[in-house]
């Protein structure tokens, strides 16, 4: 409430208790530290001036994971435009290692590499799955999406990862999975 | 084994993934405070702007009405020189 009313102290005791959450989020749409801070700090200046439509039926977190989530797939789609990608030298590299002790952060570098040569959407989609754990459900309203599209979706979009995967030896070079 | 299920494993493993940690509490505000003056800035001229569209309808309103009672504007404006001996 006193947020609400513009009392700044109040939102920077807000921004200090859900960033760290937050940046978990975009840290799935940019693993570049700097690129991801800017897009944890886009997040709450655009929660800032939309305070007024939440309504507190969800709880605050929620609310912010949604923003969170438009505000990193509009990040994709900027992204798109200037053409940057996502080099798949991540798998090669792990190649002809000791494939037992693959960390967790090379773990999440291979998938996000996997991930970004899907269409935006579809990335979206798994990206909430794989990273978040998230439902159909809980995507579709995060991204104001029908229910049914998304897990249509998920689908379509995991046959396409699997075909990604495929081309790329993925089982093979990840031989520490089987 | 399943690609896919290879990728639920990578998943399951990127899950547990450190993430870095930033404070962004004192830059949020920074970017706040100079887009808040604005807005207070646009909400004083739009006041300003509101004020003077009254007002011109207060005068646009009584110059209908007085002009309503010339008769012919531009006979008016020659009258005083027909009084006048040209020769």
């Amino acid at each position: 409430m006193a947020c609400l009313s513009g009392d700044e102290d109040c939102y920077a005791r807000l921004v200090r208790r859900y960033e760290t959450q937050i940046t978990r989020l975009m840290w799935r749409f940019s693993r570049d530290p700097t690129v991801c801070e800017e897009l944890v700090q886009e997040v709450f200046v655009e929660a800032y001036f939309s305070l007024k439509s939440y309504r507190g039926q969800a709880p605050f977190l929620h609310w912010l994971r949604k923003i969170g989530t438009r505000v990193g797939y509009r990040f994709w789609k900027e992204q798109a435009k200037t053409k940057s990608y996502m080099p798949l030298t991540d798998i090669d590299a792990i190649e002809g290692r000791d494939k037992d002790v693959i960390e967790s952060s090379e773990a999440a570098q291979i998938l996000h590499s996997l991930l970004a040569q899907l269409p935006r959407a579809d990335r979206l989609v798994l990206t909430l799955m794989y990273f978040d754990n998230c439902g159909t459900k809980e995507i579709a309203e995060r991204m104001g999406w029908n229910r049914a599209m998304v897990k249509m979706r998920a689908l379509r979009a995991r046959k396409k990862l699997k075909t990604i995967a495929e081309r790329e030896n993925l089982l093979e070079k990840l031989g520490w999975m089987s | 084994m399943d690609v896919l299920k290879a990728i639920e494993k990578l998943a399951h493993q990127a899950r547990e993934e450190r993430i870095p940690e930033f404070d962004v509490a004192d830059r949020v505000l920074q970017q706040i405070r100079p887009a808040e003056e604005e807005t207070f800035g646009l909400l004083a001229f739009e006041l300003f702007a509101s004020a003077s569209a009254v007002a011109a309808s207060v005068v646009g309103y009584f110059s209908v009405s007085i002009w309503k009672l010339i008769t012919s504007p531009l006979m008016q404006f020659f009258a005083p020189l027909q009084e006048i001996r040209l020769w």
